[in-house]
């Protein structure tokens, strides 16, 4: 009796809760790693899909992807950078206060008094410049090797979103230390915001619509750099465009997937391959043979390739992420070896009463200020507004189906492309070489009316001659690719020359010098 | 009779979603001018310089904080703002 009353006891409430208590640890392990480690390839495909982190990446990655010479990693390298950016920015947050009495003091405090504030501080700013540089040279990977085209023009429009958002994140970072440089370069920025007053005041329009004036107090809060600026642009820089961008950062993976993965040519040969991770799988053709397809819904449109099979595709754990890891390490060791080099400037206490001269942006606005000086709407509006636009647009005028992925992949793109650096180069130089020896309308005509100088300066002079070669050289190839290469290619040399020219060869009252050596002392 | 009650609900269904977007719309726009300031918070752009009698024929004044030069000569007294209207850099009297 007693032997049956024993085989059927049931477990009391407290032994079940010790026998999952001494299971704690294991039970707890098998919730967090759902499906042992990846070592089997179904096991490292499981990690990947069933993670919210991983799983952005799809399960194999081609080969095509680890060509260095194809993508350079700039994407990646980017996204490291904002990563890198967010965690410093943070703890800057801990110390820094936004307030006119504050702000600068707590600038000085991160940088003498807290520790490793310096090298904190340092990285922010170090990786400010290089999220900039590596975006922007993404994004010129992405047009040279096509990929904007069908189906990732939608894409293209996203990426030139977040390279908007990331010049807004470091134009608004820059007034935060409150020294001098941020102070006089945000009174430039906003006069720039304000510079449409030019027009409607040469129209006579300012007292009905003060456009300007309306986007100058949007970002300033007032007339005037002050508290209300300097809140404004902590908010924005720590707060709003954060979130824009990291809400954009996952629509443009979302869409990398959607896509079809990357663009990669049609045609890939061995030697293409060479130096790309290879796994037992490689040679597969992932399989449309044996995965079974479910009758969802039906859509119009194209979508991944459902029929063709993929081949050359490798396990994205870990091949991927080693790839990407190195990049996030590399770029990490690049900005610390830097902030040990060369330290963030901190200029005296921001003095409104004292201009800084010259008071210059940072680099990748100092191409816009050199052509700022004839009109501050012209250089700092219309110009890179019609920029910006234009390149937004290229996807939808520019519809060849060419091959996508290859850098170059035809002799008539490389021949465009060539011989429109030499004649934007020309053009460019040309223009600062005569403006600096010979001024330019206000010089010869000191009366003239400013609505002419707005229309007729070296930037509109410039952006025409551009625009006049490609339309030519899309009449005479004939190809949309070729034209819009053309364009391109200008907007890069006219880029890279303007903003070596002001960084090194402007000096106080935006003079020519040769080198800042020669700068007179004040 | 049942058309009639088809196109009343089709005028519904187009209708709610219409309201929708379009309080939505106007909900967005009053937040949009939230953040335009209407209380510009900075000094009165009207400054106490002194009497006119204070500055004589032929006196020039600056007023570095407030960044204005005052100056008389035959034909008056004048006040010119020193922040440049170009890109709101300070200029220099002499
Ligand atoms: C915050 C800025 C950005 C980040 C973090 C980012 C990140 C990435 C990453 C990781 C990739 C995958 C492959 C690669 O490394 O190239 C990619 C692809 C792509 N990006 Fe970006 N991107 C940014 C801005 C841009 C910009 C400014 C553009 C262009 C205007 C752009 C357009 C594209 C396109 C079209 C692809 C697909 C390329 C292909 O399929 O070959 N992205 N991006």
């Amino acid at each position: 009796m007693s032997n049956t009353e024993e085989k059927n006891k049931v477990p009391s409430g407290l032994e079940i809760f010790l026998t999952n208590l001494k299971h704690l640890p294991q039970s707890f392990k098998d919730a967090t790693v759902r499906h042992g480690p990846p070592s089997s390839n179904r096991a490292a495909s499981q990690s990947v899909f069933s993670n919210l982190f991983l799983h952005i990446h799809s399960v194999r990655t081609h080969r095509y992807n680890f060509k260095k010479t194809f993508t350079m990693g700039l994407g990646v390298a980017s996204a490291a950078s904002f990563i890198i950016l967010a965690i410093t920015g943070i703890l800057l947050m801990i110390y820094y206060k936004p307030s006119l009495a504050e702000a600068y003091n707590s600038i000085k405090d991160i940088h003498f008094a807290v520790p490793g504030g310096r090298l904190i501080r340092n990285i922010h700013r170090w990786g400010a410049h290089i999220m900039v540089a590596g975006v922007f040279l993404h994004m010129v990977r992405v047009f040279m090797t096509g990929s904007y085209r069908h189906p990732r023009q939608f894409n293209w429009v996203v990426g030139m979103i977040l390279f908007a958002v990331t010049l807004g994140l470091s134009f608004t970072g820059y007034l935060l230390p409150w020294d001098q440089l941020a102070y006089w370069a945000t009174t430039i920025g906003a006069q720039i915001a304000g510079s449409p007053v030019e027009v409607t005041d040469a129209l006579g329009i300012t007292e009905i619509i003060d456009i300007g004036g309306m986007q100058m107090r949007l970002l300033l809060g007032a007339d005037i750099v002050g508290e209300e600026a300097l809140v404004r642009f902590y908010f924005l820089h720590c707060i709003f465009l954060p979130l824009i961008l990291v809400t954009f950062l996952g629509v443009h993976f979302w869409r990398i997937r959607k896509d079809g993965g990357m663009s990669r040519p049609s045609v890939i040969t061995k030697e293409m391959l060479a130096g790309t991770p290879i796994d037992e799988n490689a040679e597969m053709a992932f399989p449309t043979k044996n995965k079974t397809y479910g009758l969802m819904c039906l859509v119009k449109g194209e979508s991944n390739n459902v029929k063709n099979s993929v081949k050359n595709t490798v396990q994205s754990w870990p091949n991927l992420f080693n790839y990407e890891m190195a990049i996030f390490i590399l770029v990490l060791a690049i900005m610390i070896v830097l902030s040990y080099v060369s330290d963030a400037p901190l200029k005296e206490a921001a003095n409104p009463a004292v201009p800084e001269n010259p008071a210059k942006a940072p680099w990748y606005f100092l191409g816009l200020q050199e052509l700022v000086p004839y009109s501050a709407f012209m250089g700092g509006v219309a110009i890179p507004g019609l920029a910006v636009l234009g390149l937004m647009l290229i996807p939808f005028l520019d519809k060849t189906r060419n091959e996508s992925g290859l850098w170059f992949p035809d002799k008539n793109e490389k021949s465009v492309f060539k011989s429109t650096v030499i004649f934007s180069s020309i053009v460019i130089l040309a223009t600062l070489i005569f403006t600096v020896n010979f001024g330019w309308l206000r010089n010869w005509f000191p009366q003239i009316p400013q609505l002419i100088i707005v229309l007729i300066n070296p930037g509109t002079l410039i952006t025409t001659l551009f625009v006049w070669w490609s339309i030519r050289i899309l009449k005479n190839s004939g190809s949309t690719r070729l034209g819009a290469m053309a364009i391109f290619t200008c907007f890069l040399v006219g880029f890279v020359i303007l903003t070596y020219f002001a960084y090194q060869h402007r000096g106080p009252n935006w003079d020519f010098y040769w080198w800042p050596s020669l700068w007179p002392t004040h | 009779m049942d058309e009639k009650k088809d196109s009343r609900r089709d005028f519904i269904t187009k209708f709610a979603p219409a309201t929708f977007w379009g309080s939505l719309a106007v909900w967005g726009g009053s937040l949009l001018k939230f953040t335009m300031p209407t209380l510009l918070p900075q000094e009165s752009k009207k400054i106490k310089l002194g009497m006119p009698s204070d500055f004589p024929n032929g006196t020039t004044k600056i007023f570095e904080k407030e960044r204005v030069v005052l100056f008389s000569d035959n034909d008056g007294l004048f006040a010119i703002s020193t922040t440049c209207t170009h890109l709101g850099c300070v200029v220099k009297w002499t």
